[in-house]
């Protein structure tokens, strides 16, 4: 798998880092999904990538340049089977984490005593209870995204794996919009000892939905001042070929950080 | 200007015309959403701290700040007066300005005045300083225990807690961050 490309998505907050020569311009990947996505077309049904990902002017207790993304796939399952997933990565990790004795960390092993054992939270009804309004029917992104990292992540149970659901349809990013409810999409995030520790969705599989989506988000990266993305066009048309899916990208140094009680990313990372 | 992504610890900027030093600073973004700076700021005139979180494309003004060294004078009603040695300029500080290194200044002591738009705010003083002491009782005999301190009155005024072996005419180190006792320097 590459780590760059000439192409990425556009996202309205990344940053890119590129690498230029004589030939022109390559992207350093900011997530894998670029390539990943696609297989779904190929008859691939599950799959798995761990490797880096890059993401400029990102650097904080939480957060490096360089970190290591953990992404996989299911052909015919929806984001609910992905969040059965997590849950079980979390108890196999926090098992194996317990034989490996050579690591010795109290907190974790105290909060994961009697096994694990998880929260599903809806965002309509967490923002309405920490927040005090709701994001289904009023769009702000900025203030969504403000008031997840200030007022609900902090209020929810630290050391409870908590997923939260449904993200508005305004914040689908790359996944498909609820069918029961089309306020909303079939999207989360996962959350354990104050992190962000994974977003999967259901997979957004319409080329037009998806090209207009990204416009937007390009529409965002001139507003904010960064430069638009080149539509990703192979990308797109693969879309149709793939079949119904779910994916999703869980942060492997944040998972190491809660296993090593590391106050800072750069604990796990070597040298950075 | 300075933008988000130029805030760190110890950044000085400027917030509704007033200077501010950055104390404490934390990154934080969403996967999917707009980076958040959070900062925690003193103001460097009145001492008081706030919290403030910024977003990408904010912009800030640099605090034109500079330091000179000077001389203290003397304290009247009008301040505290300080003196540029080389050009004898003088400025006046008020109480306000000084805060607590009043408790360690001596007559003709150099420290470095704070200017913000040419105005003295403030005062930063060398981090360790020699003071007599004025007033101390005699430590109780036979009270022996390690760590066992008194109250001792410097010739500022200043009280501090000095070990039992201080006595009225020593001279001692302290340390102006902390105001505490470092060691006795002169018996």
């Amino acid at each position: 798998m590459p780590s760059s490309s000439t192409h990425a998505i556009p996202e309205a907050t990344i940053e890119l880092f590129s690498i230029h020569d004589t030939k022109g311009k390559r992207y350093l990947l900011p997530s894998p999904e670029l390539y990943l996505k696609p297989m779904l077309g190929h008859g691939i049904d599950r799959f798995f990538h761990i490797g880096p990902a890059f993401r400029k002017n990102e650097k904080g207790p939480h957060h490096a340049p360089e970190f290591t993304i953990l992404e996989w796939y299911r052909s015919n399952e929806d984001y609910t089977r992905l969040i059965e997933d997590c849950a079980n990565i979390l108890s196999v990790v926090t098992s194996a984490f317990k034989r490996a004795s050579e690591i010795h960390n109290p907190l974790f092993l105290e909060k994961t005593k009697g096994g694990i054992t998880y929260e599903i939270l809806r965002i309509e009804k967490a923002f309405l209870k920490y927040a005090g309004w709701n994001p289904l029917e009023i769009e702000d992104e900025d203030r969504f995204y403000e008031d997840i990292v200030l007022k609900v992540e902090p209020a929810l149970k630290k050391f409870k794996p908590t997923f939260l659901i449904d993200f508005p349809s305004w914040a689908a990013s790359l996944s498909r919009i609820k069918q029961e409810d089309k306020r909303s999409c079939e999207r989360f995030e996962l959350y354990w000892f104050g992190m962000e520790l994974a977003n999967g969705f259901s997979e957004l599989l319409d080329p037009d939905e998806q090209l207009l989506r990204f416009e937007r988000e390009n529409q965002k990266r001139i507003e904010s001042g960064l430069r638009p993305i080149e539509i990703p066009d192979r990308f797109l048309s693969s879309l149709s070929r793939c079949a119904s899916a779910a994916g999703i990208a869980l942060g492997v140094d944040r998972l190491l950080m809660i296993l090593t009680d590391s106050k800072s990313i750069k604990e796990v990372i070597p040298a950075l | 200007m300075y933008d988000s992504s130029d805030l760190r610890k110890g950044l000085k900027i400027i917030i509704d015309g007033q200077p501010y030093i950055i104390t404490d600073f934390q990154f934080s973004k969403p996967g999917k959403g707009q980076a958040l700076y959070r900062c925690k700021l003193k103001n460097m005139i009145t001492g008081y701290t706030m919290d403030r979180t910024y977003r990408s494309g904010d912009k800030f003004e640099p605090a034109n700040l500079d330091e000179r060294r000077m001389q203290y004078l003397y304290n009247d009603g009008e301040g505290y007066h300080f003196m540029d040695t080389k050009t004898y300029d003088q400025v006046t500080l008020t109480e306000e300005n000084i805060g607590d290194a009043k408790n360690f200044l001596q007559d003709n002591m150099e420290v470095d005045v704070l200017f913000f738009n040419e105005t003295p705010i403030s005062i930063n003083l060398p981090n360790f300083v020699q003071l007599k002491v004025v007033k101390a009782d005699p430590g109780v005999k036979g009270d022996t225990a390690t760590g066992a301190t008194k109250p001792a009155t410097l010739e500022t005024g200043y009280t501090i807690q000095v070990p039992l072996f201080v006595e009225e005419g020593d001279v001692l180190k302290i340390d102006t961050r902390t105001g505490q006792y470092v060691e006795r320097v002169k018996a």
